[in-house]
Formats: C-alpha cells, sequence, structure tokens
C-alpha cells in the first residue's frame, strides 16, 4: 500500500491504455519500490481495484526552496497494455527472408492461413492449348485472335486450373481463390509471369506482386503477360492468386496460369522452375474472400511473439494468458471471419490491437491481471440500467447524482 | 467537420468511397484515409463505409460530472467502461473514466467520457482516426498523457470515500426475536418487500409496531483496512405516530460480526458491549404516551456518535449495523421509514461530510 503518496489519479479509455500518475515525498520509503521498468502499480477506485499503470517516466525534484513539501517524485505511465509494445508483429516466417515483406497479411494470402479445408485446382488445359486453339476446340477456340492467350507466355506446360465446373468453353461467374506452394532452391533473383482470364491479383508470401487485367477493361488479364522480378530466398514460398471470372456466360471459360523461372536481375530467365498446376488448392466462388478470425490473427502474433521470447521469464509475453480464442471470444461469442486483415511488419502488439479496436474488437486487460480480453467490436460492457440524473425533488439535492451536464459538438 | 468522401489509400492502389445520403444533404466534403496493407477491395470499402458511417454525422462530445449515491451508480462497481448507461434518459456508451483525488479531503472524483472521447478540429480529428487505421509503429513512445482534472464538486455535495460498496439489509422476521418485550402476539409484516426496498419499512396496516430491527452488513472495501470514521448519522422518518403510544427509541449499533439479535438481551447488553456505538434517540421523552403534536408529522431523527468499527474491520469482511427500535403506537395507515439515509464521516479538523446516501 503506498499510503503516503498523493496526487494518485488515472483515466481509463475504452480499448486504449489510458494513463496515470503517482506523487511520492522523496523521503517516502516505497520510492525504492519503483524499479523500472517493470514496475505495475495498482490503483483502487474507492476500494475497488480499477487500474493498473505500467511505470514508464519519472520527474523529480531533488531540491527546493519549499524544502521536502516539494521535493517529490512523480511517477506516470500508460496503462499495462502498453506492456504489448514490448513485441512486435514480424514477418512470417523470421527475418532474412526475400521478398522482403512489408506488409503481414492475416488472410488467405498468408503463409500461416490453413487451407487444409480448400480442395484441389481443376485443369482446364495447358497454356500451350490457349495461346494457339486450334479451330472448333472450344471458347479459346477457332483460331479467333481475340481469345487466345498470349503467345509470349513463356511456360507452355504450364496448366489454366480453375473451379471444378470449368471447361474450355465455360465457366461460372465470380471469384475463385488458389493458393500454391513452391520451393526455391538458392537464395537469387526469380521472375514471375502470370496470366488471368478476365483479370485478378497474384500475390508472393502474402504481398501483393501484380494485378493482370485490373488495368485493362478489367476483361483481357489473358491477352498480356504480367511479370515481376523479384529476390527471393531459399525455402518454401506461397503464391496465391485471385482470379476473376467477371464476363462470361456458358460460352466464356476462366482460368489462372502463372510461371517461376530463375533470372538474373533484368529478368532474363533460365528453365521453368514452377508453375501453376493441380497441386494448387482452390476456394470456388466465394462471395467474399476467404478469411480468418480477429482472435486467430492476434494469436498468431501473440504466439510468434511468444516462440521468440522462448526460455526469457521476465518478458511480459510470456506471463500472457488471453480470455479468447480463434473461434470465440471473451464472452463466448463466435467470432466473425474477416476477408483481410493485415498490418505492416514491424507493427507493435499495442498498435496491431489499436488497428483491429477500429474496426474488429474491443480489448481490455483488467488491473491486477496479464490476461487480454477481446471481444468483438462494441462487444465490451453490459447495460447495467443506470441513469446520471438531476435530483427528483428539487429540495432534495440528494436525490440526483449528476452534478454538471454539457453537451458540444459540430456543424 | 465531417467527412462524407474518403480518398482511400490501400495495398492495391487508390479508392474512393462516398456516403451519398449525406453528399445529398450537406455536400460533398473529401478527406484522406489511409488503409495500408489491406489487399481486398471489397474489404477496403467495407472498413471505409464503416469510417464513413462515423464520420459522416456531427460529432457531438457530452462532458458530466457525477456523486455516485449508492453502489449502483458508482464507477469500478456498478458501471465500468464500455457500459451502456443513459444520461438525463439519453443513452450513452461509457468510453472512460478519469478518476483522480481531491487533495483536499482525499475524496475520489470521477469524470465519464461519452459519445465522443473529444471534439477536435478536423485535421487533428483525421489525424486521431488514421492513426489507428494505417498501420505502422509509432515511431517512438508516446507522450504520456496526464489524468484530467475534473470540474470542481461543490462543498456540502461531497463525494463518497472511500465508500461501502455492498450493503445487504435484513430486517426481524417471524414472531418473535426476543426484542418484543411488549405486545408479543404482535409480528412484523411480510417482509419481502423491505428486503428489496432496503430502505423503507412501510408497516402498514400497523396498529402497534412492535420492536424491530434492520441489520445492515456491511461489505467494506479493501482500503477501509485502518480507516477510522468517528461520526456517523442515521436518518430515521416517522410518519404519524400515535398519540398515547409507547416510548419510541431508536438505537444505531454495531458489531463486529453480522448476525441478528436473539434475546431481549441484545437491545441493552450484547450489542452495545462490542463498541462504543450505542445511539438513542427518544423523540417523545421517553415516556409512555405521545404528545398529540407529534401525529401527523413526519419527523426525522439522527443519530451521531462515534463509529470506528472499521478499524477492526479487515479487508473485505462483513460488518453489521443494526438500527433497532423499541415499540411504538402508529396510526393503522402511516409507516415507519428507517434505514441508513445517510451517512457522514469527519476527521480531524475537516466538517462532515456526505459520503453515501440510499435513494428511494
Amino acid at each position: 500500500m503506498l499510503d503516503n503518496t498523493r496526487n494518485r489519479g488515472f483515466q481509463e479509455n475504452l480499448s486504449e491504455p489510458g494513463s496515470a500518475s503517482i506523487t511520492f515525498q522523496n523521503d517516502d520509503p516505497d520510492l525504492a519500490s519503483m524499479v523500472p521498468p517493470n514496475t505495475l502499480i495498482n490503483f483502487y477506485a474507492d476500494g475497488v481495484l480499477a487500474f493498473t499503470m505500467l511505470a514508464e517516466t519519472f520527474d523529480a525534484i531533488l531540491l527546493d526552496q519549499g524544502e521536502e513539501a516539494n521535493e517529490a517524485t512523480v511517477w506516470a505511465g500508460r496503462g499495462h497494455l502498453a506492456l504489448f509494445e514490448r513485441a512486435l508483429v514480424y514477418p512470417s516466417i523470421g527475418v532474412g527472408r526475400r521478398p522482403i515483406e512489408a506488409d503481414r497479411a492475416f488472410n488467405w494470402t498468408a503463409i500461416a492461413y490453413d487451407d487444409s479445408a480448400w480442395i484441389a485446382a481443376t485443369s482446364i488445359c495447358t497454356v500451350f492449348h490457349a495461346k494457339f486453339n486450334p479451330p472448333g476446340d472450344g471458347a479459346w477456340d477457332g483460331g479467333v485472335p481475340e481469345v487466345q492467350w498470349d503467345p509470349t507466355f513463356p511456360d507452355n506446360t504450364a496448366l489454366i486450373i480453375w473451379a471444378s465446373d470449368g471447361t474450355v468453353s465455360g465457366a461460372g461467374l465470380g471469384d475463385c481463390y488458389f493458393r500454391q506452394t513452391i520451393t526455391i532452391p538458392a537464395d537469387g533473383n526469380y521472375t514471375l509471369f502470370a496470366l488471368i482470364d478476365n483479370y485478378g491479383e497474384v500475390y508472393v508470401d502474402g504481398q501483393l506482386v501484380m494485378s493482370p487485367g485490373q488495368s485493362q477493361a478489367l476483361e483481357v488479364g489473358f491477352k498480356t503477360t504480367s511479370k515481376i522480378t523479384l529476390e527471393f530466398s531459399a525455402g518454401s514460398h506461397l503464391i496465391a492468386v485471385k482470379g476473376t471470372n467477371a464476363v462470361g456466360t456458358g460460352s466464356n471459360p476462366a482460368g489462372i496460369a502463372w510461371a517461376i523461372f530463375p533470372s538474373d536481375a533484368l529478368g532474363n530467365i533460365g528453365s521453368v522452375l514452377d508453375h501453376s498446376s493441380t497441386s494448387s488448392k482452390i476456394v470456388e466462388y466465394a462471395t467474399q474472400p476467404p478469411g480468418m478470425t480477429p482472435g486467430k490473427a492476434l494469436l498468431l502474433a501473440i504466439i510468434e511473439a511468444q516462440t521468440r521470447a522462448a526460455g526469457d521469464a521476465l518478458a511480459f509475453i510470456n506471463l500472457l494468458t488471453v480470455s479468447f480464442d480463434a473461434v470465440h471470444d471473451s464472452a463466448g461469442n463466435p467470432w466473425p471471419v474477416v476477408a483481410d486483415i493485415a498490418t505492416k511488419v514491424g507493427t507493435t502488439l499495442l498498435q496491431f490491437l489499436r488497428e483491429l479496436s477500429g474496426t474488429y474488437i474491443d480489448f481490455y486487460m483488467a488491473p491486477g491481471t496479464l490476461t487480454l480480453d477481446c471481444w468483438m467490436l462494441g462487444g465490451r460492457g453490459t447495460t447495467p440500467g443506470v441513469d446520471y440524473h438531476s435530483p427528483t425533488n428539487p429540495n432534495d439535492a440528494n436525490t440526483g447524482n449528476l452534478l454538471h451536464h454539457g453537451e458540444k459538438g459540430e456543424a | 467537420m465531417r467527412t462524407n468522401s474518403f480518398l482511400v489509400r490501400w495495398g492495391g492502389g487508390w479508392a474512393e468511397r462516398v456516403k451519398a445520403a449525406s453528399v445529398a444533404t450537406v455536400g460533398r466534403m473529401e478527406s484522406l484515409l489511409g488503409l495500408g496493407a489491406l489487399g481486398s477491395l471489397a474489404e477496403v470499402y467495407r472498413v471505409a463505409d464503416g469510417q464513413l458511417d462515423e464520420f459522416a454525422r456531427a460529432r457531438t462530445q457530452t462532458d458530466v460530472s457525477i456523486l455516485p449515491i449508492g453502489s449502483g451508480d458508482t464507477p469500478y462497481v456498478g458501471v465500468h467502461v464500455g457500459d451502456r448507461i443513459t444520461v438525463q434518459g439519453v443513452p450513452h456508451r461509457v468510453l472512460g473514466f478519469t478518476v483522480s483525488e481531491d487533495q483536499a479531503t482525499g475524496r475520489t472524483l470521477y469524470v465519464p467520457t461519452l459519445n465522443d472521447t473529444v471534439v477536435l478540429d478536423p485535421i487533428e480529428r483525421m489525424a486521431q482516426a488514421i492513426a489507428k487505421m494505417i498501420p505502422g509503429t509509432l515511431g517512438g513512445r508516446s507522450k504520456v498523457a496526464q489524468p484530467v482534472v475534473p470540474v470542481a464538486i461543490p462543498r456540502g455535495l461531497v463525494s463518497h470515500q472511500p465508500a461501502v460498496h455492498s450493503f445487504t439489509a435484513h430486517i426481524s422476521a417471524g414472531s418473535d426475536d426476543g426484542w418484543k418485550t411488549d405486545n408479543p402476539g404482535l409480528s412484523w409484516q411480510d417482509n419481502t418487500a423491505y428486503l428489496k426496498a432496503g430502505q423503507t419499512l412501510p408497516a402498514t396496516p400497523l396498529d402497534d409496531m412492535a420492536d424491530s430491527w434492520l441489520r445492515f452488513d456491511m461489505t467494506g472495501a479493501p482500503d477501509f483496512t485502518g480507516v477510522t470514521f468517528d461520526s456517523v448519522i442515521l436518518r430515521i422518518t416517522l410518519d404519524a405516530t400515535q398519540p398515547g403510544g409507547a416510548r419510541t427509541t431508536f438505537r444505531l449499533l454495531q458489531d463486529a460480526t453480522p448476525r441478528n439479535p436473539t434475546s431481549a438481551l441484545d437491545w441493552d447488553s450484547n450489542f452495545t458491549a462490542w463498541g462504543p456505538v450505542n445511539l438513542q434517540y427518544d423523540p417523545l421523552g421517553g415516556s409512555a404516551g405521545s404528545p398529540a403534536g407529534v401525529n401527523g408529522t413526519i419527523l426525522d431523527v439522527y443519530l451521531e456518535g462515534l463509529f470506528d468499527y472499521f478499524v477492526a474491520n479487515v479487508s473485505g469482511t462483513p460488518a453489521a449495523v443494526l438500527i433497532g427500535h423499541q415499540q411504538g403506537w402508529f396510526g393503522s395507515s402511516n409507516a415507519i421509514y428507517y434505514g441508513l439515509m445517510h451517512y457522514y464521516a469527519s476527521e480531524g479538523a475537516h466538517p462532515p461530510e456526505l459520503i453515501f446516501t440510499w435513494t428511494a
């Protein structure tokens, strides 16, 4: 009990760390217990544990003409949610990898995404077939130049893949999502080529690298080959593609194809390393991009931080527990599956929480605990039936509990 | 200034989202929204539309300062951050509490934050919003804000400190609890409603209200340990006592261990032996028979005296306050109301301060 302190106060805000401060006389022996950087101070409001401050800064007056009365030390800090600034969102599979992961995606393009429920993509035909379609062989046929795929695409053996209803002459309308893991044998430059009928997006390790057809009236992502040369580090990488069949009927086919080659920095390629195939997994015609829950995204970031701090008994992240899981929030309500959670690599976990609170979650860490509570946005709190009101009896001020009520606003 | 048209920067480039209904009403007002790493245009639209719902309206800030009456409306006891409450009947969500101490009295002051956190100028407001929306580190430690000092609370209306935050009322029940030295055939009415009301004990219909008692079990807050309250005032309201009634005496007793009185001796001996509190007030002069003037009036009885049992009351341990009434005559349609209506404390040179009040 810090009985001799004064000027104690705190400010708790919804889904924010808040702040607090407390003043010690310099001759207060309790001042010696303030050992940065891991000192937490509990604040009680009328006896109820209400706030925990992480002691972060001090302001000491060591000598003053007012002598002991003014010789005091103010310790201030944010709420202990600020501890989440001690861990960052890292690149998906650690540092040192290429391509450099500037953005960390927590969605279907993420390496860590669980695609075990996805099905295998369907092979429609080879790129060679669509490039040089013979007359009478479906929509990519007839020798009609308008529907032939780009003849400059460098890999004739790459498969055009699509949903299970796809053929060379027709497919359904909508968005299909593909994931395929490739293995890069050695660090170096590699060039990725892609074609999509009608258009779409290509991601490498969660990073958007190409948008075939997006700038070409949205229909002709198969007419001009998109390509990009990237540095790859050796090891496993993920090629994720969103394909959209936007203009179609029963006589309008759809498909995606890509191929990756070792190359020099200028894009001069060697032999094909890998290409689109039926080892790709697919979600067919999804109404929204496959995603993950906010709880899953948070747990991924937290678990990764705990893994990095393994064996460190002082690390806050190893003392942390959570009251939610990947499926349910802290109130037991099922999380929504969110299509697209992403943040910059290097974001602190606190900032990641704050970003999520802008659209998805309420978060809180009860004072005196290191347990993170997360609810769906708006989920924290109850409706206790409290009304702050002016006195109901004008002759008895004690029949009201509201002393001041003002409003200001903007036009 | 509100905003109804976003130029959105996202992982795939630029996008635009417009809230048409607002534009039609107030005209186009553009702002920048950075969504950084989002990779799906559909998700960009969803997030941007959510922000437009927030920023296309005129924002208001509600400033209130409160004087909690009981545990139910006391921050961190009956109401918490995130809760939905009303102010003058208008719904709000509690976005925060600022809690500080009055250095003169040591009392706890609460200022809720309601509605929008603050009405900022447009640039600052957008910066605040984008700070949540744009991924990225803070680029260094943020300045630690000092808690805001709440508005002053007028003297005489003093917030409780530290409050008893849990009261459980028990009243005498059954036929003869041992206190009924007179008219033992009479008994209390059904007590169910009284337990709910807590502070009022209407004795209707009742001609001769026999001895009765009301016990409050108080669960003290943890920092009650070592705290001394040296003055307590109990308010009792008599509504129209009957002329000719017997002596009416009220006593405030204390007991370190909550219990019911079990015999008549409790009134005069056992409970008074527990501590210095044995407050007595006889509004009718201590003799049988009431002056007619009392009839038809409401009489407030204030019992005041030393009250220091919390000194011995350790953290979280309930203690009891017993209010006793020793028989009186009342009109058949009249009532006696009694309970711990107000609860004062004083320390040193400070004047008594109301630290607890109970509302009807």
